[in-house]
Order: structure tokens, then sequence, then C-alpha cells
């Protein structure tokens, strides 16, 4: 589903990400763990394409994000750290927006608006401005519009910030129907028990460099994901 | 504690000064220095108006006996200049201060905030009371008692200023506070103010000439509706009752509105009325092309900002209003016309100039040239969207041109019946101003595209002040000057439509030339700008 090669992102002396290698498979929910600054968002900013690598090759479902970037984009969902949105539209003239432009039908638009916005609590609010929305309710629009089109990939960073503890339980939810479904979940967190209980594999990075990666027993063993981390951080 | 509270709002008004707020940062000694310049320079020519409606209206006046009457009226403009200066300041000072939270939860009695503002804004007024009365008092020149009234009514003009304000910013509060669209009545407001504004700036000299043509008339007249004018008037020229009167009825409005505002402050600083909540039902959506939405979120995003809108679309205000007033008095300005071109020479240039005159105000809507900086931290939107980046540039673009075209074609056209221009020179001025249009946004565009600057905290920063917009502005005016040369060079030997054509042509062209760059260079830009 994706399958990054080689990646390395430099932003002028400091290396970012240094040669990071990572596959994720169809069904897998793929955590991706690292202290702040580790180069967590720029490997998930580079998979999305909005950062050029200056080494390395990102495929979405096969095809090349550098080549053919508008066609990775087509399969996949991508939610920021901090989902900054169009402050100047309504909830639901955004969620049409973002409709619009994955060209998906009416009807259908209809149906995912309904289900996804009562799933969050946030339908009424869907005639607010974004601008008079919360941080969480701006992250439940964040998370209904990557909904919309149905997409192969989702990929997160520090998705579950902001949402009150019944939104993310419906994320958590949702996450796994995705790849219940065929789809994959690349996603970001500093939230190591989440990580723990929902990932099917993770990978910790340090200083731009991959140091661990695989199943979860593969990565913890018989301690705790915590102790892992904390211990690899040393 | 009220000491400490003074110091604060004291450095908070000198900060002015000493940050740039919409940049988020200190400026430099160099910036200070020259933003304090900046602000003499505005003080002494307002100050010089000022005197100057003062000599016009205080020796005809004490001429005929009516000194009380140059009071009153200076006392008014007083009033008026101070309550326009000040009452969207007072309304940030006293209603809208960030830190009523933080002041709130301290052991401080509301009281107390609010005279430490109260201190501020009578500073404010008294900066823009000393404006118009401090001239008036010079030129009349009164000595002794007079003298010393005057010197105290200037306090007592600021405090009746203070009063105004505050009554006006808690009304702008409570609309504010209520409205759903604030944008449209923020728009509306700064219209009417502007409107306002070139209203009396070009009807000042009949308005004074109509005071002294119909003084005693006036003077009577303000003895019945301007009674309070009226004591002001003879309290300037001495008299003791009256100076009492007006001074103490004054001091009694201050008081009254402190302590009203002290009694309901708690109130007014914490209340939220965010107008009535709307509250979605479901309907159903006619889905839309990507293009389509694309042109319509931009076109959302005009119309959202007051900023925008009034800095970038005063060109299609403008032409709008041209448009209508070249309509109604061509028939006067014949003459005029027929006296140009002679002295322009056997072959007609008219049209050529009428075009660019429109090209010269269509450069002044940097609409495109704002666009990728206003994108600010939500670009990633579009970046993560399946849209190629060109699509995004081209609705930018269009934008752009949609929204000055109109207004551009009807001003243009009004242009060419006023100059008696035939159909076939009407039509290719409005072509000429078209290929105009595309390129200026492109050249925007570019601009945008090469200095972008997406880290802004106020919009204001890439609307107003982006290197972008300057070089969009200049740049365009600059070719336009260029082409008016040339084309009055050239009039000698090609005829207005071969002028027209070649300037189509070459805005057609370097356009072209840009479309090639923005698919290419511009899309590669906009795709990975972080």
């Amino acid at each position: 589903m994706l399958n990054i090669q080689h990646l390395t992102k430099r932003f002028g002396d400091k290396t970012a990400v240094d040669d990071l290698s990572l596959h994720i498979l169809p069904g897998e929910i793929y955590g991706f763990i690292g202290h702040n600054g580790a180069g967590k968002t720029t490997t998930l900013k580079s998979a999305v394409g909005i950062l050029k690598p200056d080494a390395g090759e990102i495929e979405v479902c096969g095809i090349s994000v550098r080549n053919d970037p508008t066609a990775c984009k087509r399969q996949l969902a991508y939610i920021p750290d901090d989902p900054d949105l169009y402050g100047f539209m309504t909830g639901i003239k955004y969620l049409n927006f973002v409709a619009d432009i994955y060209g998906v039908s009416s009807e259908v638009r209809a149906e995912r608006i309904r289900k996804y916005g009562d799933l969050f609590e946030l339908t009424p609010d869907l005639a607010q401005p974004i601008s008079a929305y919360s941080h969480g309710m701006k992250q439940k629009l964040a998370i209904i519009s990557a909904w919309l089109h149905d997409p192969k990939l989702i990929i997160m960073d520090e998705p579950f910030v902001g949402l009150d503890p019944k939104a993310s339980h419906t994320l958590k939810l949702m996450m796994r129907e995705v790849c219940d479904a065929g789809g994959a979940i690349f996603f970001s967190t500093h939230v190591l028990e989440v990580a723990e209980k929902l990932c099917d594999k993770v990978a910790i990075i340090k200083e731009g460099r991959l140091i661990r990666s695989g199943t979860m027993e593969e990565v913890k063993g018989d301690s705790s994901l915590e102790s892992v981390f904390l211990e690899l951080e040393e | 504690m009220l000491k400490a509270l003074i110091k604060k709002e004291l450095s908070q008004l000198w900060s002015v000064y000493t940050f740039d707020s919409k940049k988020g940062k200190r400026r430099s000694t160099g910036a200070t220095i020259g933003f304090a310049l900046l602000f003499l320079i505005m003080f002494a020519s307002l100050f010089v108006m000022f005197v100057n409606i003062a000599m016009a209206l205080s020796g005809p006046l004490s001429e005929q006996g009516l000194d009380w009457l140059y009071f009153s009226i200076m006392g008014l403009l007083t009033l008026g200049v101070g309550v326009i200066g000040s009452v969207f300041t007072t309304f940030s000072t006293l209603y809208k201060a960030k830190d009523n939270e933080l002041l709130l939860a301290m052991p401080i009695p509301p009281s107390r905030i609010l005279l430490a503002r109260m201190l501020i804004v009578f500073l404010m007024n008294l900066f823009f009371c000393v404006l118009v009365w401090v001239p008036a008092v010079i030129v009349h020149g009164s000595t002794g008692l007079p003298l010393v009234f005057q010197i105290i009514l200037l306090f007592v003009l600021t405090a009746l200023v203070t009063v105004l304000t505050c009554f006006l910013g808690w009304l702008l509060a409570l609309i504010t506070s209520r409205l759903n669209n604030k944008t449209f009545f923020t728009v509306l407001l700064s219209l009417l103010f502007i409107g306002l504004y070139y209203f009396l700036y070009f009807k000042m000299d009949s308005i004074l000439k109509s005071i002294l043509l119909n003084s005693s008339s006036f003077a009577e007249s303000i003895k019945g509706w301007g009674y309070p004018m009226w004591q002001l008037g003879l309290a300037a020229t001495g008299s003791v009752p009256s100076m009492i009167g007006f001074t103490l009825a004054s001091a009694a409005l201050f008081v009254l509105t402190c302590a009203i505002l002290s009694r309901t402050l708690l109130n007014l600083l914490t209340a939220k009325h965010t107008g009535k909540k709307a509250v979605y039902r479901e309907k159903r959506e006619k889905q839309a092309g990507a293009d389509a939405a694309l042109l319509r979120k931009e076109l959302r995003r005009f119309v959202s900002s007051a900023t925008y809108l009034l800095n970038s679309g005063f060109g299609m205000l403008i032409m709008t209003a041209a448009a209508v007033f070249v309509f109604i008095k061509a028939p006067a300005a014949k003459p005029l016309l027929e006296k140009i071109e002679s002295a322009l020479g056997q072959i007609r240039v008219l049209p050529v100039i009428g075009a660019l005159a429109v090209c010269f105000i269509c450069s002044m809507d940097c609409v495109s040239a704002a666009s990728v900086s206003l994108e600010g931290k939500q670009i990633w939107v579009l970046q993560s969207m399946p849209v190629e980046a060109e699509r995004v540039l081209r609705a930018k673009k269009r934008v752009h041109i949609l929204l000055n075209i109109i207004p551009a074609a009807l001003l243009t056209a009004a242009i060419g019946v006023a100059i008696g221009a035939d159909a076939i020179e009407i039509m290719l001025m409005i072509l000429m101003v078209a290929a105009f249009l595309w390129f200026s946004s492109l050249f925007g565009l570019m601009m945008n595209l090469i200095k972008p600057n997406l880290e802004w905290t106020n919009e204001a920063v890439p609307i107003k002040q982006g290197m972008p917009v300057m070089f969009s502005l200049f740049g365009g005016w600059l070719i336009c000057a260029a082409l008016l040369v040339l084309s009055l060079v050239l009039s000698a030997v090609l005829g207005s439509k071969i002028l027209l054509v070649i300037c189509c042509a070459l805005f057609a062209l370097i356009s072209l030339l840009m479309e090639r760059w923005m698919k290419r260079r511009g899309a590669e830009i906009f795709r990975h700008l972080t």
C-alpha cells in the first residue's frame, strides 16, 4: 500500500530523514513513533507528496509519488498534526469542497457526511464557520473529510490530539474498519498506550533514522512499548 | 495598583511605535524613528489643514462680531474629528482588550481597570482635540480670561469626546457581537467612512463659503438646535456663566458615563453574544467539478475578508463609480477632450490613453498577488489533494480576471463613448483591457510564487505589505506609463486602432510566456511550498 525506500530529506545542513525504508501492507495499522523533531512529520509529508525527497522512492498502491503525485493522492487521505482548515468556509462547505475535488457523487457524499457527522456528533455544527470551531471540532471535521472519498491509505499526524474520549474511541474503530476492508493506516503518535493497543506494526525513528520496526511483538517483546521506546531513546 | 495598571496601558500605547503587530515582532530602531517621523508629518499636515480652516472662518466671523459662532463651529469640528478619529480605538481599548480575562482574574476591582483604560482613551482623544482646537485658539489670538477658558475647554471637549466615543464604542461592540456577517458590516462601515471623508474633503470649501455667506441665520439657528454649542462658543469668548454651565454639564456627563461603565464593566467585558447559531439542515448538494470547486473556494476567500475586499478590490469600486460618473458627465467634458485631442496632434490617440487609464486602475486590484500567500498554514489542504497545482493557480488567475472584467469593461465602454470612439475602437479598447487583466493576474501570481509568505499571523501582511503586491501594483503602473509614452511617440505614424492592437498583442504575448512559466516552474513551486 505504501512503500518507502531509502527516503532522505534535508533542510539546509540538517538531515531530517536519513535513508528510511518502510513497507505498509493492506490491512495494517502502522504506528510511527519518535521524539519531537525526530523526522516523523517530514516522512509523512514526503509520503503525501507535499515535501520533495532529496533521495529515495515512495510508492502509493504501486504508483510513484515522484512520477504521478496526483494519481497517488487519489488513493490516500492526509490529516496533519494541526489541521488548519479554511476558516472562511462553514463545515459543510468544506466537506462539499473536498467531495468535489475527489469527485464524490451527491448521493454518496450526503450519506457519508450524515454517517460520520453523526458518529462524531458534529452534524448540527456543520452550518457554522470553521473559524468558530474548537481544536477538537476541527480535528473531527478533518477526519470526516479524510474518510469522505473512501481512501485506501490514510496518513495521519497525531490524530488523537484534541479529541474527546468518545471521538478517540470512534476514530480507533474507524481505523480498524478501513483496515478490515483492505485499506491501510499510517499514523504518528506520542501516546504509546494507544499505539500498543491499536497498531499491527510499529516503527521507531530517532534523529531521522529508523531504529526499529516490525510487528508489535517483534518490537516490544515481553516489555511494554514505553520501556522499549525509552531504552532506545537513551 | 492603579499606577501599575496605568503603566501597563501606557506601555501598550507606546508599543504602537516600537512593536509591529502585523509582523508580530519588535520594530528596529530605524523603523521606530521612521514610524515616529511619519506620525509627526501626518500630525503637522493635519494641524496645518485645521489652521487653514480656522483662518478662513476667524477673520470674517470676528468682523461680524460672531466670535462665539467661530468657536462653536470649531468646537463642533473638534467633537467630530475626535469621535471619528478614536471611536474604533476606544472600542478596542475598552471592550475588546485581549487581557480582559487575565486582569479580571486578578484581585483588581473592575472600576480600577476601567479608570486606567479611560485615562488612555482620554489621552488619545486629547490628541485629536489638540489637532483642531489648538489651531482654532492660536488663529483667533485671544488673551486674558477668554484664553484661559479656551485652554480649559480643550480638556472639557476631550471629556465630551470621551463620552461620545464610549457610547459609540459600546454600540459598535453590541452590533458586532450580534452580527453573523461581520465582513459585510466592516466593508459597509469602511466605505461609509471613506465616502464621508471624500465628501467632506471636496465639499469643505463650499461648506465654509456657505457658512460665511449665511453667518447670521446660521448663528440664529445654532442658538436653537445647537444650544450646547452656543454655550460653548460663549464660554470660549469669556462668558463666565456659560463656562461654568458648559463645564459642569460636560463633567456631569463624563462622571455619569464612568459610573455606568464601572457598574456594567464586568458584564461588558465577559459578555459573549455570538449571534444566532446556525444549525445545519441536510440538503442535497450538487456535485461540481474540481475547477468549479477551486474557483468557488477562491471567490469565497475573497468575499469573506474585509481586508482582502477593501484592499484588493478597491479598484473595482473606483471603476464602477467612475463608469457611472463618466457616463453622466461625458457631454460636459467633450470640449475639454477635444482640446486635449487637438493638442496631441492630428492622429487620434485618446482611445489608447483611455484604455491605459483603465489598466492603471486595474493594477490597484492585486487579488492574485496575495492569493498564494493567503493559503498560509492551510496550504496543506490543496497540496494533499489529487488536483494538479496548475489548476489551483488557474483558479486564482480566473478569480482575478472575473472580479475585474465587468467593471473594467463598463468603464472602458463609458470612456469610449465619452471620447467619441467608434464601435471597433471601443471593442479594441475592451480587448486591450481584458488582455491587460490576463497579464496582471499572471504577473501578480508569478510574483507571489517567487516571493511567498505563508508564515503571517495577520492576513493584512500578505494583502497590504507583501512584496508581490507592491511589485504587481507598481509593475502594472510602470508598464502603463511606458505604453503611454510609446503610444504618444508612435501616434505620429500609427492610428489608434493599430496602437490598440499592438498593446493587445504585447500583453497577450507576455501572458502566453507567463502561462508557460506557470505550468512548469510555477506549479512546481506551489506543489512544495511550505
